[in-house]
């Protein structure tokens, strides 16, 4: 039970980056962000690649990875998101149709890039310690510490720094933020960056762990926004519970109902968002639609 | 009835010539790989325009797969489970699509429930479908569901029975049911109802000021449009002859969207046409890079919405530029020769 | 009493933005509303059309009580509003869209309609008809098949009138009808506005233009900081202290 607990958490710490990032970016943006979870995939690989060819131990490549898949989307940001950002329906319809087709080349050029092997990276730290009962394995140990960390520093992030501020300003609203001389295109830009890079970050610091295949991305993308939508799109706090909640759920529901989990699970957070379509813990976006 | 709802007027003679010429396919096209394309084109336009449907009254269906899939899968259960003649599962599973989004569309189209409400419920409904249907076991499980029946073989009066057993007879049903379709559709676009619809889509504090009742008619659309969904995916269902949950995954509905995208979103039955048939056909004639083609077809969507955003078809806009400039051309290469 | 408004308060978030007015308006006559910017005049409208819910207060239209029921329904007993003319079908021309304000005119059967049966297709041709000649009676049956877009704006304002009559309301808000006109345009306006009136339509007018509202009102109320704080007739409006201050103050 505990060790059900302890797992849960690891992996529910990983999905809370993971809706961090995206929260970030779709309540910044406004963009239906559905080339999230191909980033994801990129850090991973970014990773490996570079362990295997650049022969970098683990961090540098760690590195590596999260860079590669910030600068990615900062990319696409800067060719293709930057002139469909338009207000109403028609803009919502342009971003999201874009990130749909960002997503097929990422994926799918990505099978051909890295091959349709899975590919594992070595753990970094090995060993094991006993508490209570529960195995605590150092590496999920290490995982749960640094997402810890790197939570808080968003939560700081967001609140005291100005950069923080203005993605909230902008997020409200842009004319105003625009007016106050906060330049909109750059915090659209470095928003999607950063979140990209925590999904990067997820990808690489789980690879040990769960192992890297080409359809990582496309698997974890679905539920992140599942966990996005039940949290609230445009809040923090709502990512860390929806992370969480998602994550202990599957965790105790594979244990215990298997496979089926997913439907109950995908059900309770429909009946939630009919009574609070803002999600737990969210103001709602609005997009103009 | 025909006459009236056509009502003698002369631009019906081109989707007339459309239908005649497709309808000789099967005549010159004998091979079972390239009917079962055209097949998958009429179906997926079908999706397209049903996806158009919503989109008119501002519903962005991202789960639209999910109807589809009601709709094969109740008729698949009926035909195999309860032993229901075919012919009758189809109509019944359209019906029970609809009865699910009458359900779920009124709980989606709550006054104060935003587009993007109804798109992230869409999603979860398309999510929730696609894992019911991989893991309940009474929906078959990862397994699918395994033979279903053809539809029963037609017995007409001095010819020889129609059996549902080549493609050729699936080929004409599935044409059947997409006019059919269209023609309900039609009906409805050309009434008081798709005005209403259109004004919905247009400006929908305009439309309320008349009088509009904005749940209603925003449902009515959904409901038909899922139903009809359900209709097509029946007809799928019975023609396929087994159905797997992989068919039904998130990245469907987003393929029916490149469809509409593809052939322009302002073109309710032309656009998923064309659109369909480009994608149904594409990868055929780049056949060596097959593996390249999900590839190619993203960059194409993310080109087209950048600077095509109106679709192939929104192309004829500038049929008038173009004439002009050939016009133009010509001018100025006699004028040149003139003077040489 | 067509119509009675009781307490109407609305609140968004912190902001009040109209705070308990109570008025009632009588039939066949032209109200006036007025007030400084921000004072709660198009929110007052919105209220009264029903396009969001008070947060407290009571509105009777005709002795009933309208105040739950959606802006549609409200269309349906008689409410008609017109809108800035941004608020039109851009793409349509000009008799499309005074067609869709019959919606609510079909009395044929909705089988008929769908499979376009002569009886909906003659239905449909008389409500065009009507809308053609409402366009003649509002001065703009000439350019009926325009596309809306290419209207130059005073012909929109015009065009945004018409939709809200094809329903047949018994009371018309109308939302800055003259706002932003020069003074020919203003006199064609006033001048269908009296025509209107005396066709049997109550008119509520939202306005800045104070010679258009003192010329043409029977009524005044004036609003400030979403209170009411003046009633009564044109000339007692333009002599009340409390009016001018809340003008001048704002200045």
């Amino acid at each position: 039970m505990g060790q059900l607990i302890f797992d849960g958490l690891a992996m529910g710490l990983v999905f809370v980056l993971l809706a961090a990032g995206l929260v970030l970016i779709m309540s910044t943006t406004k963009i239906l962000f559905l080339v999230y979870g191909a980033f994801y995939t990129i850090g991973a690989y970014g990773t490996w690649y570079s362990m295997n060819y650049l022969h970098f131990p683990y961090l540098p490549s760690l590195i590596i990875g999260i860079a590669l898949s910030a600068i990615i989307s900062m990319l696409s940001y800067l060719l293709i998101f930057r002139r469909l950002q338009k207000a109403g329906s028609s803009g919502f319809i342009a971003t999201l149709i874009a990130a749909m087709g960002l997503s097929m080349v990422l994926n799918q050029g990505g099978l051909l890039v890295y091959g349709t092997l899975s590919r594992s990276i070595p753990t970094v730290f090995s060993g094991n310690l006993y508490v209570l009962g529960v195995n605590i394995s150092i590496d999920k140990l290490v995982l749960i510490i640094l997402s810890i960390i790197i939570t808080l520093s968003l939560f700081w992030v967001r609140e005291k720094t100005f950069f923080g501020r203005a993605m909230r300003a902008v997020a409200f609203l842009e004319e105003s933020a625009s007016l106050r001389g906060i330049n909109a295109p750059l915090i659209y830009l470095l928003t999607i960056g950063l979140g990209c890079a925590l999904a990067g970050f997820a990808g690489g610091i789980l690879a040990p762990s769960y192992g890297i295949n080409p359809s990582m991305g496309n698997n974890v993308l679905w539920s992140v926004m599942l966990m996005t939508m039940l949290g609230g799109m445009d809040s923090l706090p709502g990512a860390v519970l929806g992370g969480l909640v998602v994550g202990q759920i599957l965790s105790f529901g594979q244990y215990y109902i298997g496979g089926s989990i997913q439907i109950y699970l995908f059900l309770i957070i429909g009946i939630l968002l009919y009574f609070r379509p803002n999600g737990l813990l969210g103001h709602g976006i609005d997009v103009g639609i | 009835m025909f006459k009236n709802i056509f009502s003698g007027r002369k631009k019906f003679i081109y989707p007339i010539i459309g239908l005649i010429i497709f309808s000789l396919i099967p005549l010159f096209v004998h091979s079972p790989y390239y009917l079962d394309l055209f097949i998958m084109m009429i179906i997926n336009a079908v999706l397209g325009m049903m996806f158009i449907m919503g989109l008119r009254v501002g519903l962005i269906n991202m789960g639209i797969i999910a109807f589809w899939g009601i709709g094969a899968y109740a008729s698949a259960l009926l035909a195999t489970k309860y032993n229901v003649n075919v012919w009758l599962c189809l109509p019944i599973a359209a019906l029970i699509t609809g009865i699910f989004a009458l359900a779920l569309g009124a709980i989606l189209m709550r006054s104060q429930s935003s587009g993007l409400a109804f798109v992230m419920l869409s999603i979860v409904i398309g999510m929730v479908f696609n894992v019911a249907i991989g893991s309940l076991s009474f929906l078959g499980g990862w397994n699918g569901i395994p033979n279903i029946p053809p539809p029963n073989s037609i017995k007409l009066p001095f010819l020889a029975p129609i059996e549902f057993v080549s493609k050729v007879p699936f080929f004409y049903l599935g044409l059947l049911i997409f006019v059919i379709i269209i023609l309900i559709s039609y009906a409805f676009y050309a009434s008081s109802i798709g005005r209403a619809w259109r004004a919905i889509g247009m400006s929908p504090r305009l439309a309320e000021s008349t009088g509009v009742d904005l749940f209603k008619y925003k449902l009515l659309a959904f409901v038909l449009s899922a139903s009809l969904c359900g209709l097509i995916g029946a007809f799928y269902a019975h023609y396929q002859a087994y159905l797997l949950p992989d068919y039904f995954s998130m990245w469907q509905n987003i393929y029916v969207q490149i469809y509409v995208i593809l052939g322009g979103p302002a073109f309710a039955f032309l656009g998923p046409i064309v659109g369909a048939g480009v994608m149904t056909f594409f990868p055929e004639f780049i056949r060596n890079a097959r593996e390249f083609a999900p590839v190619f077809t993203g960059a194409v969507l993310v080109l087209l919405i950048m600077f095509l955003p109106e679709g192939l078809l929104g192309l004829g806009r500038y049929r008038g530029n173009v004439t002009r400039g050939i016009a133009k051309l010509s001018s100025i290469l006699e004028r040149k020769a003139r003077r040489a | 009493m067509i119509l009675q408004v009781e307490e109407l308060t609305k609140q968004f978030g912190g902001l009040v933005a109209v705070n308990g007015v109570s008025f009632n308006i009588a039939e066949s006559e032209i109200l006036g509303i007025i007030g400084p910017n921000g004072a709660g005049k198009t929110t007052l409208i919105n209220l009264i059309c029903g396009f969001f819910p008070a947060t407290s207060g009571k509105i009777y239209f005709n002795g009933q009580d309208i105040s739950r029921l959606k802006a549609n329904r409200r269309a349906k007993l008689g409410i008609g509003r017109n809108f800035q003319s941004s608020t039109l079908f851009m793409p349509l021309p000009v008799i499309e869209n005074v067609f869709t304000g019959y919606h609510l005119a079909y009395k044929t059967n909705i089988w008929a309609r769908l499979l376009r049966l002569r009886s909906a297709r003659d239905e449909e041709n008389a409500l065009r008809q009507k809308g053609a000649e409402l366009l003649d009676r509002m001065g703009l049956g000439a350019i009926k098949n325009e596309l809306t877009m290419n209207l130059p704006h005073g012909h929109q304002r015009i065009l945004s009138i018409c939709i809200a009559l094809a329903s047949n309301p018994k009371l018309l808000l109308l939302d800055e009808p003259v706002t932003g006109m020069n003074q020919n345009e203003i006199e064609t306006m006033l001048t269908l506005i009296r025509e209107i009136r005396n066709s049997g339509v109550t008119i509520t007018m939202v306005e800045h233009n104070m010679g258009a509202v003192m010329s043409l009102c029977d009524r005044i109320i004036v609003l400030n900081y979403g209170k009411k704080i003046a009633e009564g007739l044109p000339k007692e409006i333009q002599e009340n202290e409390e009016v001018i201050e809340a003008y001048l103050g704002k200045e």
